[in-house]
């Protein structure tokens, strides 16, 4: 980061002078490594132009027919002596030739501000394979050689895809592209080893492109061997390194431990792994500038990109069987290196109670496959196998790792319980030999207690023998079966549907009315005076019923006279009092004569209250007997009255 | 009315004969004709026989007279069986409109789905995804009754306080209650329609060919494999306006694609 600042800082001022014009014309050449070449063999070329600052594009090549081209990334240079900047910035390209013949590259066109420059024409001699088919590094794959081989050549190389011609005593080259840019090597870390000792397979990407790390397509063949794939880190290491005089970055892309089964000759297929390169690159960013020279993830976003696929030869492996002399019988095919190490939990237990005894095994080897090793028989003790724990790491360039064996115990006397040394035996094959590892031995006491034997010990219950079952694994996947029983579409939700709207549609009109009928009231009751007017008709009519009823009721008399048309006197004077809006008590003649007159009221309607007040007084102040006749129309002309001022 | 509406109270309203066990047999379980078991019990038989044309042929009847969950189950196993996975997935999703929690047609489905070589990116925000899942949980008359149910209760709390006592008209516990259902008809309007905008559908042609105009005059937008849900947005003469969930659309010939 700091360096990628100080260049900043450094190409600042270099880029302001540049455009102030203090810089000297651009100048331009293109050219060639060699002119003359033959089919597939490669031809560098080197596009080079000084004086143009450093935000320069790539030049876009014109197109050739019979030539691959591919970007092969840039180089900037400036100086800063006597006051005077330099820069020169060149681009390179790899052109391979597909086709034979005479070849003529048209100028290269670079765009410097708003000018256009252009090179010089470049002419390209492409000669037929055949006639240069003797050269050494042409000749084709040496076959594969017979194994064993001898151990000091174990380490040899497989190289994949367009791999450098190799000398005759490497192993083979496949040459269907012979791009020598870019090749994989697989490298197995030996080729003769004994059964179940670890072999590593790395796999290192080599290259001189800007290239892109993209996977495996084919993942690899390694029937007979139990794999573990390498832990890699989440970057690819790079390093560069010299193949056959040429610079080459290098990856390693994948590591396998591969442990072999049995013995044989056995054939890995090493797979065929996907990189793409840059070809040419386009509008470079600020970063570009110093970051996408030839590395991997590297180069613009953008750029146009060609994929390669490398698929290196398969690898012979021959795998020898472990020697008999000197195995130990309680060998269960460990190979590598192993500590043994062992615990108890308690010293001292109860009758019948748990002691759980751990033996961890642990370095490098064929840690996954390891079974635990033979379980003494002790007199009353019941031995269950509990739980295994396994953990591989990574230990230089091996795998490691460490398995841990859970053993329940169950001592079914009182008094001493011990436990032989427990013995595991593997081969390391670094010395040929086999070695014994031996336990401790450990005294137990167990103290008489009177708790039953557990029929499964809850150590086992609770964790080792769930973690021992195994899931159930789907077979192919496919629909389910139809439904047998055809029940009916749903009728009930729809129905609670229709019944709940029709329910709230009601209660919602309930509400209404209720609001209604009580904002009405509330309004009324603010308004006597139109309460009153607007209620007088219907309190006259009910008295008109009650006087109906009392005239039919009582004999035609002075006294119940008298009380009939008190009671007329009493509805007409409240129905005139509501509706003139006047006090009931002290209404004068005078007083509903005034208000009749001022509402306008027909003078015979007047006329018509006065009659039957005089009727009414005569009745109860004269003591005159009235008949039926004249209490019903006492009623009807109250009506009359009522019904002429309503109409108004 | 709209076509949604009339499909909502297909059982409820719109049949007769229904009304009237609305108002006799409000809690009676729903029948199936014997005519309609029998049939169905045939069809089953030759699904089960792999003579998969026949149980199409047999289930569409049944489908087209008594609609029911089993029936579009199993007639979207026969045509998943016949190689149809277009109409398969569609009879699927209309076994879901019934019982959206049915796990055999779920299962069904997502297998069928993932034999879509084709993939549509659900461009939607993460919580409208989100709530179309839960959703997806609940059919449309559930919604009504989660509705229709909340407001009921409302109403009635109203009524009482209105009954009891005689001042205030609508306090804060009425202000509350209103607000409860106004959230529990929420989902009710978002599966009208208002999450995708149109009614969902199925690509039921092998393949079918979007263009930006209703006519084969127009430019070719995109291509689209059978199965694929695609959304109804407008139709014209013979064309659909289709949708697509990252927000592509286009016009299909209406042959080519069927509504749920």
């Amino acid at each position: 980061m700091r360096k990628f600042i100080l260049l900043i800082i450094f190409l600042t001022p270099l880029a302001s002078l540049s455009t102030l014009g203090l810089a000297a014309e651009p100048e331009l050449s293109a050219s060639v490594d060699k002119q003359s070449a033959r089919i597939n063999e490669e031809i560098h070329l080197n596009v080079r132009i000084s004086g143009a600052g450093s935000s320069l594009q790539a030049p876009r090549l014109p197109s050739l027919e019979g030539f691959e081209i591919f970007y092969s990334g840039r180089a900037s240079r400036f100086s800063f002596i006597n006051g005077q900047s330099q820069s020169m910035i060149e681009f390179n390209y790899v052109m391979i030739p597909r086709l034979s013949g005479r070849f003529i590259l048209t100028p290269i066109e670079i765009k410097v501000g708003d000018k256009i420059y252009r090179t010089n024409q470049l002419e390209l001699n492409v000669a037929d394979q055949q006639v240069v088919a003797s050269q050494p590094a042409q000749r084709p794959a040496a076959p594969i050689p017979a194994y064993p081989r001898p151990a000091t050549q174990a380490r040899s190389p497989a190289y994949g895809g367009a791999a450098p011609a190799s000398t005759a005593s490497a192993v083979p080259v496949s040459s269907d592209v012979s791009d020598q840019n870019i090749f994989l090597q697989v490298k197995p870390s030996q080729t003769t080893l004994y059964t179940n000792q670890q072999l590593i397979l790395t796999y290192s990407l080599y290259t001189r492109y800007d290239t892109r790390y993209e996977g495996f397509i084919e993942e690899p063949e390694t029937s007979g061997f139990w794999i573990e794939e390498f832990p890699m880190d989440q970057n690819l290491g790079r390093d560069t390194e010299m193949v056959k005089g040429r610079k080459y970055v290098r990856a390693d892309v994948k590591k396998l431990a591969l442990f072999p089964t049995a013995p044989g000759q056995y054939q890995i297929k090493p797979g065929v792994v996907k990189a793409s390169v840059q070809i040419e690159e386009t509008e470079p960013t600020m970063f570009d500038d110093f970051f996408n020279t030839s590395f991997f993830g590297g180069g613009s976003l953008f750029a146009r990109r060609v994929e390669k696929q490398l698929a290196p030869p398969s690898i012979q492996i021959t795998v020898k069987p472990l020697p008999d002399a000197g195995k130990p019988g309680s060998f269960n095919g460990a190979v590598g290196e192993f500590r043994m190490s062992t615990t108890v939990d308690k010293k001292v237990v109860n009758q019948n109670e748990a002691v759980t005894f751990q033996m961890a095994i642990e370095g490098e080897g064929n840690i996954e496959t390891l079974i635990h090793p033979l379980l003494p028989e002790i007199h009353s003790v019941k031995i269950y196998e509990a739980d295994t724990q396994t953990q591989l790491f990574r230990a230089q360039s091996m795998i490691a790792g460490k398995k841990v064996f859970e053993i329940v115990m169950i001592p079914g006397e009182a008094g001493e319980m011990t436990i032989p040394p427990i013995e595991f035996s593997f081969f390391n094959p670094r010395v040929e030999r086999y070695i014994i590892l031996k336990s401790d031995s450990y005294k137990i006491k167990v103290n008489p207690s009177k708790t039953p034997p557990p029929a499964v010990p809850k150590e086992i219950s609770e964790g080792g023998l769930g973690d021992a079952k195994k899931s159930i694994r789907s077979e192919v996947q496919d629909i389910q079966y139809i439904k047998e029983q055809n029940t009916a579409g749903p009728v009930f939700l729809p129905r609670l549907v229709f019944w709940l709207a029709l329910i709230d549609g009601v209660l919602t009109l309930l509400c209404l009315g209720l609001v209604a009928i009580r904002k009405r009231d509330e309004y009324l009751n603010q308004n006597v005076s139109l309460k009153r007017n607007l209620f007088a008709k219907k309190y006259a009519k009910n008295g008109l019923k009650r006087l109906d009823h009392l005239g039919k009721s009582s004999k035609s008399d002075s006294k119940s006279d008298a009380i009939f048309f008190d009671e007329s006197a009493k509805i007409l004077n409240q129905y005139l009092a509501d509706k003139l809006n006047l006090s009931p008590q002290g209404l004068t003649h005078d007083m509903i004569e005034r208000s009749l007159e001022a509402r306008h009221a027909d003078p015979l309607i007047t006329q018509k209250i006065h009659a039957c007040y005089d009727l009414c007084d005569q009745a109860r102040f004269a003591k005159i007997s009235f008949g039926e006749v004249d209490r019903v129309l006492m009623i009807k002309q109250i009506e009359e009255i009522i019904y002429a001022l309503e109409k108004r | 009315m709209t076509e949604r509406m009339k499909q909502i109270f297909k059982y409820g309203v719109s049949q007769p004969a229904i009304l009237v066990l609305l108002v006799v047999l409000f809690l009676s379980p729903g029948f199936v004709s014997a005519a309609t078991a029998n049939r169905f019990e045939e069809a089953n038989q030759y699904y089960h026989d792999g003579k998969y044309a026949e149980a199409v042929r047999l289930y569409e009847e049944i489908a087209k007279a008594d609609p029911s969950l089993s029936i579009y189950y199993n007639l979207g196993n026969a045509y998943f069986k016949f190689g149809k996975l277009g109409l398969a997935i569609l009879n699927y999703k209309r076994a879901l409109t019934l019982n959206p929690r049915d796990r055999d047609v779920r299962q069904n489905l997502a297998y069928a789905n993932q034999l879509i070589e084709y993939k549509i990116e659900d461009k939607r925000s993460w919580y409208f995804r989100k709530l179309d899942q839960l959703l997806s949980f609940l059919t449309l008359i559930e919604c009504w009754v989660v509705v229709l149910g909340g407001y009921f209760i409302f109403v009635i709390g109203f009524l009482i306080s209105l009954l009891r006592n005689r001042r205030p008209l609508f306090g804060k516990s009425g202000a509350i209650g209103f607000i409860l259902v106004l959230f529990c008809s929420f989902p009710l309007f978002l599966k009208y329609g208002a999450l995708d905008g149109g009614r969902p559908a199925i690509v039921t042609e092998q393949q079918a060919e979007v263009r930006y105009g209703p006519s084969t005059n127009d430019r070719l937008a995109f291509r689209l494999v059978e199965g694929l849900e695609v959304s109804l947005q407008d139709e014209k003469r013979d064309w659909y306006r289709i949708q697509l969930a990252d927000d592509r659309s286009g016009w299909l010939p209406k042959s080519q694609v069927t509504a749920v």
